[in-house]
């Protein structure tokens, strides 16, 4: 192999890598919040931006609240409270679950770091 | 004109391993979502091949939903058990067809086995007992000493015994009292159902089901790690755990806990929770607040970890060998018993793991 070939491979080879990386930079790094009412998709949104939602849920009240990359349920009218109490969640495939209202807010993230597959309760 | 060739073979060899990098990172596609059945929660996560998880993963919500509403809930009128219980009432007999009659036959054989002292907490033939305390209704109270009595006083507590059910699925029973609620093994069933689909979906190499608290884990996962499964901490807010198993797939792991349903009578101020023995039927004494059962069947893992709840570490002990279960047991002590061969890590602390 002449010194040439070594440098067309050298300069194919770091193309390759910098497309490699700039396609895993175009992924989303962020964690993503999702809402679910009854199974269905009703907002989804970044886990860095602080904000307060309120759920539109029929004949009740959910209201969910991010601040410092923490998701909490801050106000819920169901019986039994469980979502209100439940602790704030930062973590992939962490959900708070409304089961009266059915109500899901979980955080999805496009890297798998999830460290729990699921909870025992 | 040779080097050309080279050149271009090298280059062709270069792109073709950014592909094949490229193409490793994207193989196994997951597909996570919770919806709602059996009164619960239920959260599924597959992963596979197979670029249609999603339309896997509401076959297996359908499923369930049918499991509940056309089988097993007594509160649905047309299931199978609404059409027994109230055949049992008008003439004292009926009959029961698949799968129904598996469940049941499962569900009896648990119960017989985990019946100590004469007391009993999974017996799915004491419907009239857990249909009176109602603890999913909405405002739960605590009903009166005499209508307890009433249904207890006939020998309640070892009614599995007087249940017959025979091979053509006619169904017996001695005493006027008998329902059936098949309440403590429900999830269980509904997840043993779920590995049955899962198990013909080739494409799927691994998942995890949770309807509630009650888990399977099945196949692999994509980093070929073990799965991981936290325990809830019986103390803590819901989603604290107590620590974490690490388990193969196809493994069936469910929960029984004092924290889980209850209400406070606003009279007197107690708790009163879901878990009802059979002998006094009143909620079931005992020095336990969270049983965690892990084994190889969901029907089982969810009937004993009532059962254990009750029984207590001692007295599960030869429950848990016949069934080659093993147990995380935590007592009003914060202590915390594990089976011998379970990879378990606690994480709470305040809590003391008895060796």
């Amino acid at each position: 192999m002449k010194k040439k070939d070594v440098i067309l491979i050298s300069v194919v080879l770091v193309i390759a890598l910098i497309s490699f990386g700039i396609l895993k930079f175009m992924q989303k790094d962020g964690k993503e919040v999702i809402v679910t009412m009854n199974g269905k998709m009703v907002y989804t949104t970044d886990l860095r931006e602080d904000q307060v939602y309120k759920i539109p849920v029929k004949d009740g009240e959910n209201v969910m609240e991010i601040s410092d990359g923490k998701v909490r349920m801050k106000k819920a009218d169901c019986p039994d409270q469980i979502c209100k109490h439940h602790r704030a969640i930062e973590k992939s495939g962490e959900t708070i679950v409304c089961l009266p209202h059915k109500v899901v807010i979980e955080i999805s993230s496009d890297t798998k770091e999830q460290e729990l597959d699921g909870i025992t309760r | 004109m040779k080097r050309n060739w080279k050149r271009a073979f090298s280059i062709a060899v270069c792109i073709g391993m950014f592909f094949m990098m490229y193409g490793c990172q994207r193989k196994t596609e997951s597909y996570s979502h919770t919806d709602f059945a059996m009164g619960t929660a239920a959260n599924i996560t597959l992963y596979g091949t197979s670029s249609s998880l999603d339309k896997i993963e509401q076959k297996i919500i359908k499923k369930v939903k049918s499991i509940e509403k056309e089988q097993i809930s007594w509160r649905v009128k047309d299931s199978q058990l609404a059409k027994m219980n109230a055949q049992l009432l008008q003439n004292g007999s009926s009959s029961v067809k698949e799968p129904l009659k598996g469940w049941l036959l499962d569900a009896l054989q648990i119960s017989q086995d985990s019946n100590a002292d004469g007391r009993n907490t999974v017996d799915p033939s004491i419907g009239k007992l857990t249909q009176l305390w109602d603890f999913e209704s909405e405002n739960p109270e605590v009903p009166s000493n005499e209508k307890i009595k009433k249904i207890v006083q006939g020998d309640l507590s070892e009614n599995s015994y007087h249940v017959m059910i025979q091979d053509n699925g006619e169904l017996k029973v001695c005493d006027a009292n008998t329902q059936f609620d098949l309440g403590a093994f429900g999830k269980g069933i509904g997840i043993d159902e779920i590995k049955k689909l899962l198990e013909k979906e080739e494409d799927v190499s691994g998942a995890m089901a949770a309807l509630g608290g009650s888990i399977l884990v099945y196949g692999e996962k994509p980093d070929g790690e073990a799965w991981n499964v936290g325990v809830q901490d019986p103390s803590g807010q819901d989603g604290e755990v107590l620590g974490n198993i690490k388990i193969k797939g196809d493994t069936f792991i469910s929960t029984s806990g004092d924290y889980e349903k209850f209400f406070i009578d606003k009279k007197t101020g107690k708790k009163y929770f879901h878990i009802l023995d059979s002998k006094t039927g009143y909620p079931v004494k005992t020095d336990i607040t969270s049983c965690t059962i892990v084994c190889d069947s969901g029907i089982n893992s969810d009937g004993l970890s009532t059962a254990c709840f009750a029984l207590g570490v001692e007295k599960s002990q030869k429950l848990l060998k016949k069934y080659n279960a093993k147990a995380i047991f935590v007592d009003k002590k914060k202590n915390v018993y594990v089976s011998d061969g379970l990879d378990f890590t606690l994480q709470k602390e305040g809590y003391n793991i008895v060796k």
